[in-house]
């Protein structure tokens, strides 16, 4: 995959090739680093957001090295207010997260021919000062990998 | 660290997608299988394509060429095991002939090798699809006629060639010169005929000569047909170069031209699931709901 950085006068932004929304111009702040990447796709580390569409809850995490490899996600607090999650020392640490306000959360979405669900027991945790991310598992929550999301 | 809406600030990540373009895109390449609908749609591999295309219309004709061709090697070769078969009986007549001590069953087997010569006739006369086997190019005219003794070949000596690849001929005929041996002296005719007249006139050294000059042409009619058999077989492997070629070619032209069904219509319902949640969701919610938490 080719990625060249497009100098513009207020934001940089990165070229990436993805197979279902062509090339795209992502800025900076999109853009993120799973350390460990995905369950499943760890050497996928390289990755950037954008929304389905004007007013679409769900939000596109491509990844900048694989064009057809892509995610659904939404932010969980759009559908959970309630969503109340702790997360370790260690795992913010690694990310550098020092301050909640900072952190950003997505949770995958599954969607098959009945429902659409997300997956709330492991969602990706973004610093959003550096633009490094992982994926964590959460022990001792009420949460599963298939909260619906169709009817709220 | 613990995580929850109270203490979570709202970061914006809303980059947008031309995704209603690639809706109707995805659509008619899931509807017509193809990715390039127009040239313009992917200039490169359109050209790549019509040269794809026009490379498996040159297979189609090979592969017309070929079949036909083994069509007619193949009646040559029936033709030919029964002409064998027909000698054969000859010789074996003969060789009674020779051991026959009364003159009525030599007057019989003569008379027997008189009818074998008009099999033979007919057999050098043998069609496929309508036109003559033995002929050399004249396929239209009975290129053998005549009573035993007195048979005329009336086609000529020419290989008849068929192109079954690029730049690979492979004979589909043998001349009946050839094979009745009318071309090389004693022809098989002529041999039957000599034969039965050496019986017929009780003629012992004749009749010797005879039967030896029937196994002459015996061999060299079973060599003729090893010939055809290998025709055959190059035919065969002509036929089978030609599929795999086919299949790769087709293989190329669908991966320039074709797009992936079963991921297209994956990519379709993604998007269409997509659109249906998300219209689904926003109508529940309320798009002042949602358009709070989404700045």
């Amino acid at each position: 995959m080719v990625v060249e950085a497009i100098c513009e006068p207020a934001t940089f932004t990165t070229r990436v090739e993805t197979t279902r929304f062509g090339v795209l111009e992502i800025p900076e702040a999109d853009q993120v680093t799973l350390i460990h990447g995905l369950l499943g796709f760890e050497r996928h580390r390289a990755f950037c957001f954008f929304a389905h569409a004007p007013g679409s809850p769900f939000i596109w995490l491509q990844s900048m090295e694989d064009p057809a490899l892509a995610f659904v996600t939404v932010n969980p607090f759009d559908f959970f207010a309630e969503y109340d999650i702790e997360i370790s020392e260690s795992d913010a640490a690694e990310i550098g997260l020092v301050h909640v306000r900072d952190a950003m959360l997505c949770t995958l979405v599954t969607i098959n021919d009945h429902d659409v669900t997300t997956n709330l027991v492991g969602p990706v945790i973004i610093n959003t000062e550096n633009g490094r991310g992982k994926q964590v598992v959460l022990t001792n929550s009420p949460y599963g990998t298939r909260h619906s999301i169709s009817r709220v | 660290m613990r995580i929850s809406d109270a203490y979570i600030a709202r970061t914006s990540t809303s980059r947008l997608s031309q995704l209603t373009d690639r809706l109707s895109t995805l659509q008619t390449q899931v509807s017509s299988g193809l990715r390039i609908q127009q040239a313009s749609d992917d200039p490169s591999g359109a050209v790549r394509a019509a040269q794809l295309h026009s490379g498996l219309s040159r297979i189609d004709q090979y592969n017309t060429a070929t079949d036909a061709a083994t069509g007619w090697v193949k009646a040559e070769d029936s033709a030919l095991g029964q002409i064998t078969d027909t000698l054969r009986s000859a010789y074996d007549q003969g060789l009674q002939g020779a051991n026959a001590t009364s003159t009525d069953a030599r007057s019989t087997l003569a008379d027997s090798l008189d009818s074998l010569s008009n099999t033979l006739v007919q057999l050098g006369n043998t069609t496929y699809d309508g036109r003559y086997l033995f002929g050399g190019t004249q396929t239209t005219t009975p290129p053998f006629n005549g009573a035993p003794g007195a048979v005329s070949y009336t086609g000529d000596d020419t290989i008849r060639q068929a192109t079954v690849g690029e730049g690979v001929q492979v004979a589909v005929n043998q001349p009946g010169s050839t094979v009745m041996g009318t071309n090389t002296q004693p022809d098989v005719f002529a041999t039957l005929h000599t034969l039965a007249t050496a019986l017929r006139n009780n003629d012992q050294a004749a009749i010797t000569n005879g039967v030896q000059a029937l196994n002459t042409n015996l061999t060299r009619i079973t060599n003729l047909r090893g010939d055809t058999g290998e025709r055959l077989q190059q035919l065969s492997l002509a036929s089978d170069h030609l599929s795999s070629s086919k299949i790769t070619l087709n293989s190329a032209v669908d991966d320039v031209e074709g797009v992936d069904i079963t991921q297209a219509i994956v990519d379709l319902k993604t998007q269409e699931n997509l659109y249906t949640a998300a219209s689904y969701v926003s109508s529940t919610l309320g798009r002042g709901g949602l358009l709070q938490w989404l700045r």
